[in-house]
């Protein structure tokens, strides 16, 4: 199956380097979709078919854990597999989102630890 | 007070060698802030404590940064080498935060911003400050470290 892939980062830097971890990995993509901020991430998953999402949490316009509610709400994403990627270190918060049945990868990251948790991810979703 | 500017110079060290790649060096280079400009940027964060937390790098280190948190082989452009240096200053303040927080209170970050000079409110007595400088070879950083106390 070849993925697509929408990396929601507001830092310009970290999307390339997400990216880039991704282009180097083993993983079949087809397409890596970017936005910046978690309206126009809303916006890319209702017009395309997503697979997987890198979301940080602190994103302008809509925060990435309120984005990350959106797109748990609709059934029609229920196959779509989302990983935090953030900075965020409050147990409670990270908690919080792993109870929603997200992945966390916390910043900084080796490009090991990020190919780790989306092959995990990936080969549960295939069982 | 003492802990956690241990803590804030042991994260800090470890994100830019991670992240950016630079080797830190002994303190002898700290006049490069008085001879060569500088770039500075900031994070808000909200929560038990508010305040801000700036990191301040000379402009030798901002390319070489950028060079190597993108693994690329030419010199990233000037926007991309500012976004490095947010994004080093909001991993460092994510990360120092549950140790004036505790780590199992929630707290927000905001966007990081480029910054002019230090906001005259963190002058006054409602904020403490932590300062730690980290000697790269490539030049210098700062890191200043406000909170309400």
């Amino acid at each position: 199956m070849s993925l697509n892939v929408l990396v929601v980062e507001d830092s310009a830097v970290m999307r390339s380097m997400i990216k880039r971890i991704l282009d180097i990995g083993d993983l079949n993509l087809n397409h890596i979709y970017e936005s910046d901020n978690g309206d126009g991430a809303i916006k890319i998953i209702e017009n395309n078919h997503i697979d997987l999402v890198f979301v940080d949490i602190n994103i302008p316009v809509m925060r990435g854990d309120v984005l990350i509610d959106k797109i748990l709400e609709n059934p029609k994403n229920a196959n779509i597999a989302i990983i935090v990627v953030s900075s965020e270190s409050s147990f409670q918060m990270i908690n919080n989102l792993l109870n929603k049945g997200v992945r966390f990868v916390h910043k900084p990251f080796t490009p090991e630890e990020l190919h780790n948790v989306v092959n995990d991810l990936l080969s549960k979703c295939n069982e | 007070m003492n802990e956690l500017k241990e803590e804030l110079i042991e994260i800090s060290v470890k994100i830019f060698t991670d992240l950016g790649f630079l080797m830190p060096v002994a303190n002898e280079n700290l006049y490069l802030f008085n001879t060569q400009s500088c770039s500075m940027v900031y994070v808000d964060f909200i929560g038990q404590h508010n305040g801000r937390l700036y990191v301040k790098a000379t402009n030798s280190i901002l390319p070489v940064l950028a060079k190597n948190i993108l693994a690329e082989d030419n010199i990233p452009p000037t926007n991309l080498q500012f976004d490095a240096l947010k994004e080093i200053a909001n991993i460092i303040c994510g990360n120092i935060l549950p140790y004036l927080e505790g780590s199992n209170k929630i707290f927000r970050l905001l966007t990081p911003q480029i910054a002019e000079t230090i906001d005259k409110k963190f002058k006054t007595k409602r904020y403490e400050k932590i300062e730690i400088d980290i000697v790269f070879e490539e030049g210098a950083t700062q890191i200043l470290w406000y909170f309400t106390k």
